[in-house]
């Protein structure tokens, strides 16, 4: 008992010395004066909805709460895996504030999760990304503050050990920080965010499917889909919009392997803020999301149709899963786009020898 | 007021006496441990010790705290255990449970050190769990068998490999080790300390991205990443629905 209450006791040393676990810490944020304005809690929403501009001319303090939940869901038809998700979905909740908000950040972690977690906004500036300060058990809740310096799209993220586990398990999400103007008004908003995942069984294999730490230490994702699951973004799933519309997703990729070539099968991007930033580069086809980054992509559906989202890593559509439709309706457009217009056999080239 | 005591020793009498399970001798011997100590490359020497064949059950659990009220939930100082201590329990001193050969849980360290001290004994040192714990049902180290390390990552789930009815004992003859609860470790709070502190300049490493790679001999080895990972996060006073213990006793 001597000895371990030695342990004890260099124990509680270093939490103290480290900033977590004590008291004292957590008392001295409590006490931080709070920010000019009002007091807003965030909207959150589950992919692919995106919630509302702030349509703030000034910083406020932002109240953000979110939980991990640990739950099965499908991958695929067929397929369940038991994901670790933000707020119960893959990718996690999407949050939004604005730039210079002071945001309060509580993470909950779910009573029958059965190891802790934690989160590491990339917006944040500070230790971790706000990893060191939310490192919490289950049945527990943890808080810290931010100011949101930066505007842009930021992922964020699980970072306890083992990290890959728990990004491969889903998660991740988005969390967008507006410039103090707003971004241009557009007619829809999408959250779109691929991932990677390694299972034991082959792609398709039905059941309840294992994490493979293999396939993941070697890169070879089993699935390869957009917001958690094969068929998230296709049949009645399928994202929709009218012609003439104009459109905006916030694109994001969790991996926590691979970068996708995102790109839209029939349209071009009139405007991609690439990697989530502040300057946007006009009239792209086909943009690259690194693994734990983002992209802004605007343009104006101008005629119907489906459209699909894939990665250009083509295989991965094809085999792995990254497809997704955007379904447009509205009238056709022949001045845009004429549809068939003839399917007829042409004349042979004369043979030699004739 | 008298009858209060009274009315518990009564009690006490018609509680038949919990029966202990006859500890399973541990040879001694080598390991590397998953968890790198200041420096080391991990090889650690484990004396030879008793450890429990099983983690604590809710009924031993039961009949310790009717002998010992001071550790009843509605009498433990919150200094040693937090307010989730033997939550889902009936009554103070009655768990209620019918199933209560199931592992007790929702323990802390020091209701568990106070439980193993109770029979003679003390919570096994992490090298001692993880000593015994590398073990499948044939083999004394397994952790090369990727598959059967696989299934440990579910150890604190129900889907966890000794979870089922159908486990078996391993290698020492010690069963649920990788159960649907975590266990304490007498000497858990060093584990941040050693893996973390001390082997880097900066501390702290358990806690981000990157740190694994730095802190862990075996940095593949998850199921002992995420079980340190858990215990880590806990103070002595900490409960969980997922964690309970078992005992061991040093050779004389």
């Amino acid at each position: 008992m001597i000895r371990a209450k030695g342990n004890l006791l260099l124990h509680y040393a270093l939490m103290c010395a480290l900033g977590f676990g004590a008291p004292a810490a957590f008392a001295a944020n409590r006490n931080a004066p709070p920010p000019p304005g009002d007091t807003i809690h965030a909207v959150l929403t589950a992919p692919p909805m995106v919630p509302p501009p702030t349509n703030r001319k000034s910083p406020a303090k932002v109240v953000v709460d979110l939980e991990v939940i640990e739950k099965d869901m499908q991958l695929a038809d067929g397929v369940t895996y038991n994901f670790w998700t933000f707020g119960g979905t893959v990718p996690g909740s999407f949050i939004r504030v604005r730039q210079g908000d002071t945001v309060e950040f509580t993470l909950k972690n779910a009573h029958d999760s059965h190891m802790p977690h934690n989160i590491d906004l990339h917006a944040v500036s500070g230790q971790g990304g706000g990893a060191e300060a939310t490192f919490t058990l289950p049945g527990h809740k943890t808080r810290f503050t931010f100011t949101a310096l930066n505007p842009g799209l930021y992922v964020y993220h699980c970072a306890t050990p083992p990290v890959g586990m728990h990004i491969a398990n889903g998660m991740y999400g988005l969390i967008l920080v507006e410039p103090p103007e707003g971004l241009p008004k557009v007619d829809k908003e999408f959250y779109v965010m691929q991932g990677d995942f390694y299972t034991e069984g082959k792609h398709g294999e039905a059941g309840l499917q294992a994490f493979s730490l293999e396939k993941a230490i070697d890169e070879h994702p089993t699935y390869v889909v957009f917001n958690g699951s094969e068929g998230a973004l296709t049949g009645d799933n399928a994202l929709t919009a009218k012609a003439g519309e104009t459109i905006r997703m916030y694109v994001g990729n969790g991996g926590p392997n691979l970068v996708s070539s995102f790109h839209v099968i029939g349209e071009i991007f009139d405007k991609v803020y690439t990697e989530g930033g502040s300057k946007y580069q006009e009239n792209v086809q086909t943009t690259l999301i690194p693994a734990g980054g983002s992209a802004i992509v605007e343009f104006k559906a101008d005629v119907p149709g489906n459209f699909v989202l894939v990665d250009h890593s083509i295989f991965r559509t094809f085999h792995k899963g990254t497809l997704g439709i955007l379904k447009v309706d509205g009238e056709q457009n022949a001045s845009i786009y004429s549809g068939q217009q003839a399917n007829e056999e042409y004349a042979a080239p004369a043979q030699a020898g004739r | 007021m008298l009858a209060v005591p009274i009315i518990a020793t009564a009690l006490l009498a018609t509680t038949p006496p919990a029966v202990h399970p006859e500890f399973v001798a541990i040879p001694a011997g080598e390991i590397r441990s998953t968890v790198r100590y200041e420096g080391d490359d991990g090889k650690r020497r484990v004396a030879a010790y008793a450890m429990s064949p099983r983690a604590v059950t809710v009924r031993e659990f039961e009949a310790f705290v009717r002998a010992a009220p001071q550790w009843k939930r509605d009498r433990v100082p919150s200094l040693f255990a937090d307010s989730g201590y033997l939550s889902g329990w009936r009554g103070a001193g009655d768990s209620g449970v019918v199933h209560d050969d199931a592992p007790v849980t929702h323990v802390s360290w020091f209701a568990a050190d106070a439980y193993c001290r109770s029979i003679g004994a003390r919570l096994p040192d992490w090298i001692e769990w993880e000593y015994v714990a590398a073990a499948d049902a044939t083999h004394r180290d397994a952790r090369s068998d990727t598959r059967w390390r696989a299934r440990t990552f579910d150890d604190g789930t129900p889907r966890a490999m000794d979870a089922g009815a159908g486990a078996v004992a391993n290698w020492y003859g010690v069963s649920g080790l990788h159960g649907v609860a975590w266990e304490w470790v007498g000497d858990y709070a060093t584990l941040l300390a050693d893996a973390d502190k001390r082997g880097s300049d900066d501390g702290d490493r358990l806690q981000f991205c990157g740190a694994t790679g730095l802190s862990f001999a075996n940095r593949d080895d998850y199921a002992i990443l995420k079980r340190v990972a858990l215990l880590s996060a806990m103070e002595p006073r900490s409960t969980l629905g997922n964690l309970g213990f078992r005992c061991a006793r040093s050779s004389p």
